[in-house]
Parts: C-alpha cells; structure tokens; sequence
C-alpha cells in the first residue's frame, strides 16, 4: 500500500509538469522502492520470527534477544532504505 | 477506560495533524505558480510575454523573456534540492547544538542525575545493611530471653523442688518430735503411774506396817494362841480390807 | 477529480528561513527544532537531576529512567556496563537529542521530525565515525587498521574482495547506513502522515463520509510513528555502541 502511495504522490508531484520523460521517472521510483521492498520485508520477517522463538524457548533471554533482534531488523532495514533513497533521487525534481 | 485513555492522546494528535496540514497543503505547486504569477506581474503580463514569446517573428528578447518565466517558474516552484543534500546552515546549528549539549551533559547534567541515582543506591544499601544488623541484634535478643526463660523456670522448678524436700524433711522431722514427744509423755505418764504405785505402795506397807504393828499390839494385848492370832489377824485385815 | 493536490515533496521538508536569511547561521524551523531538543534534553536533565528525592517523581523519573534505559538496553548488551561506562553520557546525550528531534513529528502544531533534514543525522554520523575510529586506534594502535579489514579465518584467495568491502564498510557504509537509516524513516514516516492527512482533508471536503478511513488510519500511524521516533532513537544509539564495541577489540 505504502508503495502504491509513494508512487501516487510521486506521480501527483509531477501534475504541474506532466511531460512523459518525468511520469516514466516517478514509476520507475515507485516500482523501484517496491521491489527493493520485498527481500528486506522477508527478511524482517526471518529476524523477528526466529527472535520469537527464541524468547518462546527460552523467556528469561527475552532481553537479549529482543535487542538483537531490533539490531537485526536495523541491519536488513538498511536494504529498504536504500531503495527509498533511490526513490527520492529519483523523483523528478 | 484504560484504552481510551492511551486513544485520546492519538485522535488528539491526528485531529491536530488534520487541522494543521491543510495550510501546508495548500502551499501546493498550483499555489506557488499563481504566486510566482503575481510576482511577474498578473495574469495579464503573463498571457502577453508567453504570446510574445510564441508569435511568429518574434524578436530575440521576447523569446528570452518566455525563456525567463519558464525557468522561474520550473526553478521556484518545481524544482528543489535534493533532499539527500545536507544544509550547511542546518548542519551548523544542529551540529553546534549537539556538541554544546555533549558537553554540558558530561560535565554537568549526567553528573547530577547519575550522583542522585549512586546516592540512592548507596542508601538502600546501607539501610538494608542497617536493617540486616537490627534483624540480627532482635534475633539475639530473643535468644537470650528465651534463656533467660528457661533458666528461671528452671530456678522455679529447683526451689519447688527444695521447697518439697524441706517439707517433707520439716514433716519428718515434725512426726519424730511428735513421736519424742509422745515418748516423753508416755514415760512421764508412766513414770509418774510408777511414782504414784510405789507411793500407794508405800502407802500400802505403811499401811501394811501399821496393821501389822496394830495387830501385832492387838495380838500382844491379848496374847492369844495361833489360832486365835491368826483369827486376830485375819479379821483385823478383813477390817483393813473394808476400810 | 477530488480537490486532491498534493504539495511537492520538497514543500514538505524545507522551510523558509525568518532570521539571518542568506547566510550560514540562518533559522528556520527545522534549527528551531533542533534549538528546543537542546532546551529539553537540558531541562530533562537539569531539572530532574537538581530535585534529589528519594522516590523520584516528574522529570527525575524521566531522566533516571533514560540513564537507566541506556544504561541496561543499549550498553549492557553491546559493550558489557564495565567498559562502557564512560560512553553512558555520550550516548545518553545522543539518544535523548536523536529522540526529541525524532518526536517533533507528532507534536500537535509543530508536525516536523527534524530528523528529516539530512544535516543531523550525517553530522551525529561523523561523530560516531570519530568516535569510534579514535576508540579503535586507542585500544588496538595501528593493528586497528590491520584488524578491522581483515577478518580472521578467510581464505587468502578472496582476501582481496573481503578487505576492500570491509575497508569501505568501516569507512563509507556505516557511517552512511547510519544517517540514511535515522534520515529516510523520518522522512517516510512524514510523507505517510502528510498523504494521510491530505487525502483526509481532500475527502472531507468533496464527501465528508470518505473521510472517516484515511483518517482512521491518520490516527493509527500517528501512534505508529510515536513508536519508529522511539525505536529509530533507539537503533542509532545501539548502533553507535556496538560499532563502538567492534572498534574494541579485535575479532577473534
């Protein structure tokens, strides 16, 4: 939905231009932060998931493995991130 | 209830968020051009400089001023640095503010809250020390009432038990005295029976003596044979006998 | 067509400057910002730390609670609380400062995560990088270098490609992960608030009922980025700590 969004917004950004050289840039942008979205998606999941069972087995290490896990997720995040600096370089100015 | 307490500061928020955004909004592209359009002069000049600028044959200048107002308007309202791109007054203020702040919080405000929070920390500590020391001191005392106690009870028991003995040895004592006493008695009792016999048997032989003597006088008197001696005697001593 | 239009992104996050226009110690509010995080982190600290109540109470718990918080979630799992205690007011500065920046993009009538200007977050980037780069050449002396690019246990043919990903990672990716990181949530988390609150605004005027969704979810993401403002102050503390720590010693 979020990419969805930022592409709308992109696209709306442009409605003063409107020349097709800038639509095609702000697609771009939109499925650009989509797709880098995904693998850093999948792998937040892994993190937390693993980080949940983890603090399922073994309750009294919750809090190590709660930091770990925020660590991990920063460190995959970094991925999403990325593409949506791409995203913002991409927009037409 | 607890819900909508941690909800309301969220609708507030987003309510503000709501309200406050539109202004923002309205700062659109469609706003800065009419802006920008104001500033060049209206509508009007607008309309004549583009018509200048697209007529055919038109001079150099009025191309340039359509050039012009074009790049004003892409420039002012359209384009915009990247975002990506650090200010260098923003970087200066910031970057001052951090610094100012890293040092005032080593040298003064971690300090102060950090000193509050050991001094706290060493003050439970050491009530709890007190309170240990105090804990020990009452379980000692307790100890020591508790033998102090038992010592006494034992004292008690010691002299009931004294007290016993000193009462049955008083009561054994009191039987033997009685029984002396009894004794004494009884001897006395005795003594004075025997004293009392041998007066009356004193009594008796003198008593005896005189009639003997009386008889005797009495047989002298009459001089008489045995057998009138023996009758003399016989009734004298039946007279005795009735007296 | 809804009266949906919607302000170029550049709109959103760069203000005019009021005061000392044009030149480099120019304000606008994104340095107001930056000035009451400053104001509030001292106030924070000052004024909690001056009230030396037995049972805190007010912004002593506050304080006493960040120090606290830094103290057992961000250094006792990175640096061990022993050998990071003399970064405890560094980072207890760093977070305070990252999270009252972070959190002005939910307070009523000021809306704005200064966060989302790129100049703080590269400028506490760089003095990570310092940090921990001195931190490294302190403990390990030139060995540092030698140890943080080539990791133990590589086979020699890759050693190469391995030394130069980690030559830039400690140089170029770390720091830049770092600010990007602290720099895009803010801003994603801004342009969500303002696409929510725009499309609400737009449906209340054309529809009034089709404002009722957007603004339902206005309100959840407005919770949402109370939490990622914590969580991004968080992450950027623990982050410089364990970058702090591997800058320690040298991997085994």
């Amino acid at each position: 939905m979020l990419t969805f969004l930022l592409a709308q917004l992109a696209i709306l950004a442009q409605t003063g231009a409107g020349e097709m050289e800038n639509g095609l840039k702000a697609i771009g942008a939109g499925l650009g932060y989509g797709l880098a979205a995904v693998g850093p998606g999948v792998g937040i999941g892994i993190v937390v998931g693993n980080a949940i069972s983890a603090m399922a087995r073994q309750p009294e290490a919750a809090g190590v493995a709660r930091t770990t896990m925020f660590l991990g997720i920063a460190f995959t995040e970094a991925l999403a991130l990325i593409g949506f600096v791409v995203f913002i370089l991409l927009l037409p100015s | 209830m607890r819900p909508a307490r941690i909800a309301a500061p969220f609708v507030c928020a987003g309510a503000l968020f709501f309200l406050a955004q539109p202004a923002g909004a309205a700062e659109s592209i469609g706003s800065c051009v009419v802006e920008k359009i104001e500033e060049i002069g209206g509508p009007e000049e607008l309309e004549t400089i583009v018509e200048a600028g697209h007529a055919e044959g038109a001079s150099a200048e009025a191309e340039e001023a359509l050039v012009e107002v074009e790049d004003k308007l892409e420039k002012e309202c359209i384009e915009a640095p990247s975002l990506i791109i650090p200010e260098l007054n923003e970087v200066i203020w910031g970057g001052g503010a951090f610094l100012v702040l890293l040092a005032a919080m080593i040298k003064w405000g971690f300090p102060l809250v950090r000193n509050t929070m050991e001094a706290r920390t060493e003050r439970i500590r050491t009530d709890l020390q007190a309170a240990q020391a105090a804990r020990v001191e009452a379980e000692n005392n307790q100890k020591q009432l508790a033998a102090e106690l038992a010592e006494s009870k034992a004292n008690a028991a010691k002299i009931v038990e004294q007290a016993r003995q000193e009462a049955l040895v008083l009561s054994a004592n009191m039987q033997v005295k009685a029984e002396a006493d009894i004794a004494e008695m009884r001897q006395r009792a005795a003594g004075e029976i025997e004293s009392a016999r041998s007066r009356a048997l004193a009594d008796l032989q003198a008593d005896v003596a005189d009639i003997v003597v009386g008889a005797a006088s009495r047989v002298v008197e009459r001089n008489l044979d045995v057998n009138s001696q023996r009758q003399l005697i016989d009734e004298y001593i039946a007279s005795v006998g009735r007296q | 067509m809804l009266a949906l239009e919607f302000p170029p992104i550049s709109h959103l996050f760069e203000w005019p400057e009021f005061a000392f226009e044009g030149t480099p110690m120019a304000i606008n509010k994104t340095v107001v910002i930056y000035l009451a995080a400053f104001v509030l982190t001292l106030i924070v600290f000052g004024v909690g730390g001056s009230k030396k109540k037995l049972v805190p109470t007010g912004l002593q718990t506050v304080a006493e609670v960040g120090i606290d918080f830094v103290e057992n979630s961000i250094i006792e799992p990175t640096l061990g609380i022993a050998h990071g205690k003399k970064f405890l007011p560094f980072l207890t500065a760093m977070f305070f400062f990252v999270f009252f920046t972070n959190i002005f993009e939910v307070v009523p009538l000021v809306q704005f995560p200064a966060n989302s200007r790129m100049a703080l977050p590269i400028f506490l980037a760089i003095v990570v990088w310092l940090v921990y780069n001195y931190q490294g050449f302190r403990n390990q002396g030139i060995a540092y270098m030698k140890n943080a690019i080539i990791p133990p246990g590589v086979p020699v043919a890759i050693l190469p490609l391995v030394a130069l990903i980690e030559l830039l990672q400690v140089l170029i990716i770390r720091p830049a992960s770092l600010a990007i990181r602290l720099w895009a949530n803010m801003v994603a988390g801004h342009l969500l608030l303002v696409t929510f609150s725009v499309l609400s605004a737009a449906l209340w005027d054309s529809t009034k009922v089709g404002a009722v969704l957007p603004f339902a979810v206005l309100i959840l993401m407005t919770g949402f980025e109370i939490l990622v403002s914590f969580l991004q102050a968080f992450i950027f503390t623990i982050l410089t700590a364990v970058y702090i720590n591997m800058a320690s010693h040298a991997e085994h």
